[in-house]
């Protein structure tokens, strides 16, 4: 007869860690259950494990908590959520509790939130386009299925309207295969989770979309859970139902802020700014779950949101997320007051695996050139205007005169556009046809001669 | 005189008719161009009612469709709750078991403890009191056994307290379905589902 035990001897409490004293036989990582005098049970993890004690950190925080009444069981396993296709629809917790006022789901999968090991010889290298309806992000910085993409903001910007409206209108261009969005939010304000909720509700998309929601109220160690939650569930839906899952996680910048509360509170050894040594394999466990698999139908693609703090890219997150992810989207400041919306940065903005998913049969033969080419026109937009800036519009010459007008037209028709506005990637290239058309034929360089035939626009239709 | 007054009376009313004919046919124009007008305006607004009835009915479909799956598990629920509850009842009224399992459940914590063992039981379940002290004594030699009554368990079984450990071995019949619920419920739902009764 297996017989549960509570263990009642404690130690102390410090922030969110309490000590247990007298366990036996207790393993590290495994899931804790945490009772008080009330009926709530709160959960927990092992973080320490030496003979005698253990260290537990508890997700729900440990506020109200009381040392007298408590009781501590530890269950022997590490933290499994239930997984189905059922679950698409719903609004869960940071924790995969439904919080929609309906009960779990019932099923037969359970699945540990720390993910399975992916072989990197069973991994496929990502391709095939995903359209954001989005123009700079199709046609400057196409997302790929199996990538990571992050979008790289800043405090006031509007990443959460680009996070809704790609949530809202992403999809894959062939019809036969599922597509569906899981949706995981950390640290965000109640308002900000109800904006989500409504976009995908009065869009219709919720049916196959799942949240996950970590408020700003929550205690902070829960944020530590929720993006391997929803990651868990984008694994099962991919991998064991054959869906392509865009996973958008927001704030990153939340999730590692918790991580240095936690690290401080365990009085590890800080590394740049107070985050710990070992932010950059803990944010690599967490993006390197996108992917594709061999012999599965399925993909997980992830666009995490980060806030730089003070706009600076150099910041330990958005610099340690470079590293992991494959290119970024910038959002500028710059762009963002002028009332450009998204203001998506073109020059800093990446995405590394680009072209390998767009081209013939996948969205069109000239998508490479025209990114390639409305690329470089806006790096010399740029260094047209710093000159302009010194020496006087009036003393440039026609040509770079025609540059500065492209470089006005390529921001107010092709990176701006309606927070309602979803461009097919075909109305995304024209117009990034109709921008490069307003300059000679002789600038376009980079198009070869039989696709500058075929698009471009002469001047009188031009106008 | 007669010739000039017929020659202004002739242009006077050829200026008119040209006047009406202008208007007329200025009319005509404006006329046409305002049912072109209309039938664009009207079209425009079919087809922006068209196209928000569509929007509207995918929501309410989509609305609909989560509100049936919400439902279905809502009253999945409330069944599992009902027949668990029917289903405890019946281990402590009626299965002969029951004694065999709360005893065994008592000595095997206490054979964990040194010392004293300190047991809670519902109010119903002190009829076994004695036996239990029986069994607890012949499981360890010189224990102090402490068997009280605990308001805090409904459905039956035992705690058994190790004070000087810091330990609880619970064994409670409300702590057992918490730690099976998952189990039973998937069980549960697998044979409403042979049944025919969830699709």
């Amino acid at each position: 007869m297996s017989i549960e035990v509570e263990y009642t001897k404690l130690s102390g409490i410090s922030g969110p860690l309490i000590f247990v004293e007298g366990v036996k036989g207790v393993g590290y990582g495994e899931i804790v259950e945490i009772r008080d005098g009330s009926s709530e049970i709160r959960i927990g993890q092992t973080l320490e494990v030496d003979e005698q004690r253990a260290v537990v950190q508890v997700f729900e925080g440990t506020r109200g908590l009381s040392m007298k009444d408590m009781r501590i069981t530890f269950v022997g396993k590490s933290l499994e959520i239930p997984v189905d296709r059922d679950m698409l629809g719903r609004v869960f917790d940071g924790l995969g509790r439904p919080i929609d006022g309906a009960p779990q789901v019932i099923t037969d999968s359970m699945m540990n939130v720390n993910g399975l090991p992916i072989n990197p010889w069973s991994r496929e290298y990502p391709r095939d386009f995903i359209q954001t309806g989005i123009s700079a992000i199709d046609g400057m910085n196409t997302l790929i299925r199996g990538q990571k993409l992050p979008i790289f903001s800043g405090s006031g910007m509007p990443h959460n309207l680009i996070a809704a409206q790609i949530a809202r209108q992403a999809r894959i261009l062939s019809a036969e295969e599922e597509f569906t969005v899981i949706f995981a939010a950390m640290g965000v304000k109640f308002d900000v989770a109800r904006f989500f909720i409504d976009s995908l509700e009065e869009s219709g998309v919720l049916t196959h979309s799942a949240i996950f929601l970590s408020l700003a109220d929550a205690p902070s160690i829960e944020r530590l859970i929720t993006p391997r939650v929803a990651l868990t569930l984008a694994e099962h839906l991919a991998f064991n139902e054959g869906m392509h899952v865009l996973v958008i996680l927001t704030d990153m910048t939340n999730y590692c802020e918790s991580l240095r509360e936690l690290s401080s509170s365990r009085g590890e050894v800080p590394s740049r700014k107070g985050y710990p040594g070992y932010l950059y394999s803990d944010l690599a466990s967490i993006h390197e779950r996108a992917g594709r698999l061999k012999d599965h139908k399925g993909s997980i693609t992830q666009v995490p949101i980060l806030t730089m703090p003070s706009d600076d890219i150099s910041h330990p997150v958005p610099d340690l997320t470079g590293y992991i992810t494959e290119g970024q989207i910038v959002l500028e400041r710059e762009l963002f007051n002028k009332g450009i919306y998204p203001p998506i940065a073109g020059l800093p903005s990446l995405s590394r695996l680009m072209k390998d998913g767009i081209g013939e049969e996948r969205t069109r033969k000239d998508h490479a050139e025209v990114a390639a080419q409305l690329f470089a026109m806006y790096a010399k937009v740029k260094r047209i205007r710093a000159l302009a800036a010194i020496v006087g519009e009036e003393e440039l010459s026609e040509l770079d005169k025609d540059y500065l007008t492209f470089g006005t037209s390529f921001e107010k028709q092709f990176l701006s556009q309606g927070y309602e506005e979803n461009r097919s990637i075909e109305q995304t290239l024209n117009i990034g046809w109709k921008m490069l058309s307003l300059l000679p034929k002789d600038e376009l360089y980079r198009i070869c001669t039989e696709d500058i035939q075929r698009y471009y626009i002469p001047e009188t239709e031009c106008s | 005189m007669d010739t000039l007054e017929s020659s202004i009376r002739e242009e006077s009313e050829r200026t008119i008719r040209a006047t009406k004919e202008k208007e007329i046919s200025e009319i005509k124009e404006m006329e046409e161009a305002c049912a072109i007008d209309i039938e664009n305006f009207g079209k425009k607004i079919e087809t922006e009612t068209a196209a928000k009835i569509a929007e509207e009915l995918s929501k309410l479909e989509n609305k609909s469709l989560l509100e049936r799956k919400k439902f279905k598990l809502r009253a999945i629920e409330a069944f599992i709750t009902h027949i668990v509850e029917d289903a405890v009842k019946e281990i402590r009224d009626n299965n002969p078991r029951y004694k065999t399992f709360l005893l065994d459940a008592a000595v095997h914590a206490a054979e964990q403890i040194q010392g004293r063992v300190e047991v809670s039981l519902t109010e119903d379940d002190r009829i076994f009191e004695k036996e239990m002290k029986e069994a607890l004594n012949a499981a360890g030699s010189n224990r102090n056994i402490f068997i009280h009554e605990d308001k805090k368990i409904k459905w039956g079984g035992c705690i058994v307290h190790d004070e000087p450990g810091g330990r609880i071995f619970d064994n409670s019949i409300e702590r057992i379905y918490f730690r099976k619920s998952l189990t039973i419920r998937r069980e549960v739902m697998r044979i409403l589902k042979q049944q025919g009764f969830v699709v």
